[in-house]
């Protein structure tokens, strides 16, 4: 958009309402753009020239204010339009601006992230969490429970790839029932994890746990035991000098006599 | 057979090109004024990607119509990585008007109506067009992505295919329900290459997650029906589904399946266990009740992406299903559907196209 191209004038400011949105990485421009009597950089109460632009079309402007928002942002501002005369952006198109797809399910999605608390949105736009990543969030009639254990995504300090397995078993575990307070007693993220598969899958669990070794292996040999999947790989790890200590460990191991 | 119909939709559009054709004309005869004609699509139809809300809608909602692309498909079990059966589909139309909690085309279905294909000779010729594999063995099922026989009592399909693949007696005909209609092809000349196949789980699992399907025991009669009638029948145990009671359920599911039919009536039996992709998981949870088997299944990433039973709980559940079978009938001929190799080798002890009985269904063809 060629921005010194367009006619300018002044608007009186006391006809103007301003948008209540604001980016986390606000893109300034030089002048504050009015767009049908909303002003939609939000810079409230600042002196730059404010600039009409309401022949524009108002995804191509907020696009430039805002070129990359990303998907927590896009649901408060679009949560911010209700009621202003961006009510009726083309939200398919501007998405799309944002290289998002919108949709009946993004945008039910965008009106449930609007009803999480501010932490867990700021921790969603650090994240960068795409709207796949939240979707299981759709399964709740209602983000009252989810709210409750969701100060513990910033609190741990949980990383993106944690996060949408945490939010996957967590809605599954909140519509199971369980309290909010049960799901959310541990230290850090990978404990959260664990805990949260255990609720999810005690019988899985329980089967897994059948097969470690329960009596203690040598110094020598240590038991890793890890899900890959549909799959409980079990593995041995075994210290050796040369290839005729690990011949001897390994058969002493086969024979059971050190088990 | 009006009253049966009467309550199952809320609306039913024709296109105007094809109100003429056989099938629009029976919807007519059902439906009476509850049929619109309408030009160039149905006005309110949604395309993409469709909520919870939507994909019930559209089992709701019936629109007749020209398919314009490729009717006949080689069947998606054909991917690397899975065991593939030389299986091809012929999609008669799509979206299905029964409601099982884990239906793949949850995450697939992507307009707000059930559309039936009108043009079937279109696919006839599509079919006659491989008359150079006509002396060759080929499966062609009608079941992927819309029942093959929930809605034939409407359009009849059935009876044209059947007529169709008496001309070609190498190739093998399957449709593949949930339903319990076939009554209306019982008087149909076949060539013996007729195979009606109904996907069956136990009762508890049927009422629990296969909703506005036939009880197992419509299922049954309706099989027996066909086989007095000189057609093949099939039975695909497919998905299993872990519950508590899993074991005595499907035990006495094979009981009656054993007691009913021998292994000459059934040219073969497939197993399967429940798999979806990741995305299909959450419109699931939105559509069912956390207390559905599926939903509160314990199901893991697999090597192709889709989310499975545990591998060894797999290997536990296909065991004990072939095991029931081979107590009863060393013959009966069994294959695992869309499973990895790996399975395969864990259940049987080596690949499909080992196990004598089923080599044929598994040598590639032309």
């Amino acid at each position: 958009m060629t921005w010194y191209a367009l006619r300018v004038f002044f608007s009186d400011k006391s006809e103007l309402t301003y948008l209540p949105f604001c980016s986390r990485q606000p893109h300034f421009t030089k002048a504050q753009i009015e767009w049908q009597g909303l002003v939609i950089n939000a810079l409230t109460g600042t002196d730059q020239p404010i600039v009409d632009l309401s022949s524009e079309s108002a995804e191509d402007l907020l696009a430039h204010i805002y070129p990359s928002l990303s998907f927590v942002e896009l649901c408060e501002l679009k949560q911010a339009t209700l009621g202003t005369p961006l009510s009726n952006l083309n939200w398919t198109d501007f998405f799309a601006l944002q290289s998002m797809h919108f949709n009946s399910r993004i945008e039910e999605l965008c009106s449930l992230i609007n009803q999480t608390p501010l932490s867990f949105r700021d921790w969603c736009h650090n994240r960068k969490m795409s709207p796949q990543d939240l979707m299981p969030l759709l399964g709740l009639n209602s983000v009252e429970t989810f709210n409750q254990a969701s100060p513990a995504f910033t609190k741990l300090g949980v990383s993106r790839n944690e996060g949408k397995t945490i939010i996957d078993r967590l809605v599954d575990l909140i519509l199971m029932d369980h309290s909010p307070e049960s799901l959310t007693q541990v230290e850090s993220s990978q404990q959260w994890l664990e805990r949260l598969n255990q609720l999810r899958n005690p019988m899985t669990h329980a089967r897994d746990s059948k097969t470690q070794i329960g009596t203690k292996l040598p110094k020598y040999a240590r038991m890793d035991q890890q899900r890959h999947g549909d799959h409980m790989v079990n593995k041995i790890h075994v210290e050796f000098s040369d290839y005729n200590d690990l011949r001897q460990k390994l058969q002493r191991l086969s024979q059971n006599q050190e088990f | 057979m009006t009253s049966v119909w009467n309550d199952k939709f809320d609306k039913i559009l024709v296109e105007e090109n094809v109100k003429d054709s056989r099938v629009a004309l029976r919807f007519f005869e059902v439906f009476g004024d509850k049929v619109e004609i309408v030009k160039n699509g149905p006005k309110d139809i949604k395309r993409g990607v469709l909520s919870a809300n939507e994909f019930s809608q559209s089992k709701r909602q019936v629109y007749l119509t020209e398919f314009k692309g490729q009717f006949f498909k080689k069947c998606p079990g054909f991917h690397k990585g899975l065991a593939c059966c030389n299986y091809y589909v012929l999609n008669l139309g799509f979206q299905c008007d029964m409601d099982c909690s884990y239906c793949y085309l949850q995450s697939f279905i992507n307009s707000n109506y059930l559309t039936l294909y009108t043009n079937l000779d279109d696919a006839l010729n599509e079919l006659r067009d491989f008359s150079e594999l006509k002396n060759q063995p080929l499966r062609v099922g009608t079941g992927e992505v819309i029942d093959s026989l929930s809605m034939d009592p409407i359009t009849l399909y059935s009876r044209e295919l059947i007529s169709f693949f008496k001309d070609y007696p190498m190739w093998k005909l399957e449709f593949k329900t949930k339903s319990a209609y076939v009554d209306q092809f019982l008087d149909c000349d076949h060539a013996g290459n007729v195979i009606v196949s109904w996907s069956i789980n136990p009762a508890a699992v049927i009422d629990s997650e296969e909703h506005l399907t036939a009880s197992f025991e419509q299922r049954m009669n309706a099989a027996r029906a066909a086989v007095k009638a000189g057609f093949q029948v099939s039975f695909h145990i497919d998905p299993m589904i872990w519950h508590p009671e899993w074991k005595k359920n499907y035990g006495n599911m094979v009981k009656e399946i054993t007691q009913s039919f021998q292994p000459k009536d059934i040219p073969y039996l497939s197993v399967g266990a429940l798999r979806y992709q990741p995305e299909q998981k959450n419109i699931m949870r939105e559509r069912f009740p956390m207390s559905s088997m599926v939903n509160s299944a314990e199901t893991f990433r697999s090597q192709d992406g889709k989310l499975r039973y545990d591998h060894s709980l797999r290997k536990e559940m296909f065991s004990h299903i072939l095991g029931l079978f081979k107590e009863n009938d060393p013959t009966w001929k069994i294959f695992m559907c869309m499973e990895t190799p790996e399975t395969w080798v864990d259940t049987f002890g080596h690949t499909p196209a080992k196990e004598a009985p089923l080599k044929s269904l598994f040598q590639p063809i032309g």
